[in-house]
């Protein structure tokens, strides 16, 4: 019993890495590119230090984003970056 | 002590006088030491004390049983004790039998295996993320991935409906 118990811990001992590495992988995540991660960090940073309110806020509308007609986000999403870009310009 | 109370004899009649003693020593023997006793104080003397003393000497002790169990077990494991010290190397691989390395090396390869598997053949993708040390609520979960990826547009949310409001309202006027 003692050396069943010996064997179970040394496997998992040595699945462990595997398992973290396994649980900590995503499709959506790896199939994200460089720069489209580093804004995803770089928000999440962010979000960490915003007030509770601005938090909150941002909570429902996302929410609300979400209850938008497919077509409705599609063009907002597409104004957006025409936005972005002619910042970035 | 016991050799203390002796009495000194002649030294070439020791051995003699013991087995005399015992009643094991050969006829000529007996009628040589006889006679020699016949005038020798020190050899009588040394006769008498035997007779006062071994059976004192000789008297075995009755023992209990419980002693000689006890005497046993620690003895068991006295030879237990001994023997393991003699092998302590096994005991470090008393856990592994012969059969686990093979079972260790099937369990690794099937890791490796999925692991690959699991990464696409997109491995050092993999340990980029693990240097990048990703808060793992955003990584496992695909809406709050989606939440911190739309941050920005979030916050720009209203303006961008404001703005969408009024290209409609001066479309219709």
């Amino acid at each position: 019993m003692k050396r069943l118990v010996v064997s179970i811990l040394l496997s998992a001992l040595l699945l462990s890495p595997l398992a973290g590495w396994a649980a900590n992988n995503n499709d959506d995540w790896r199939n994200l590119s460089p720069k489209e991660k580093d804004k995803v960090l770089r928000n999440y940073q962010r979000w960490q230090h915003l007030p509770p309110e601005d938090k909150e806020h941002l909570r429902e509308e996302w929410d609300r984003w979400q209850r938008l007609p497919q077509d409705r986000r599609e063009r907002l999403k597409r104004r957006y970056e025409e936005r972005e870009r002619r910042d970035n310009r | 002590m016991a050799a203390k109370e002796l009495e000194t004899m002649c030294k070439q009649f020791e051995e003699d006088l013991v087995l005399y003693y015992y009643g094991e020593i050969g006829d000529n023997e007996k009628y040589k030491l006889e006679q020699h006793l016949g005038h020798c104080v020190g050899c009588g003397r040394f006769i008498e004390d035997l007779h006062r003393l071994l059976p004192h000497i000789a008297l075995p002790e009755e023992l209990p049983q419980s002693f000689w169990d006890d005497y046993y077990r620690e003895t068991v494991a006295k030879l237990r004790d001994q023997a393991e010290q003699k092998f302590y190397w096994r005991n470090l691989f008393a856990p592994m039998r012969i059969w686990m390395f093979p079972a260790f090396g099937t369990a690794v390869i099937a890791a490796l295996a999925f692991g690959v598997v699991l990464s696409k053949g997109n491995l050092p993708s993999l340990y980029n993320q693990a240097q990048e040390r990703i808060p793992s609520e955003i990584v496992t979960d695909t809406e709050q991935l989606e939440f911190f990826r739309s941050l920005d547009m979030l916050e720009a949310l209203s303006s961008l409906e404001g703005l969408e409001t009024s290209k409609a309202e001066s479309h219709t006027i």
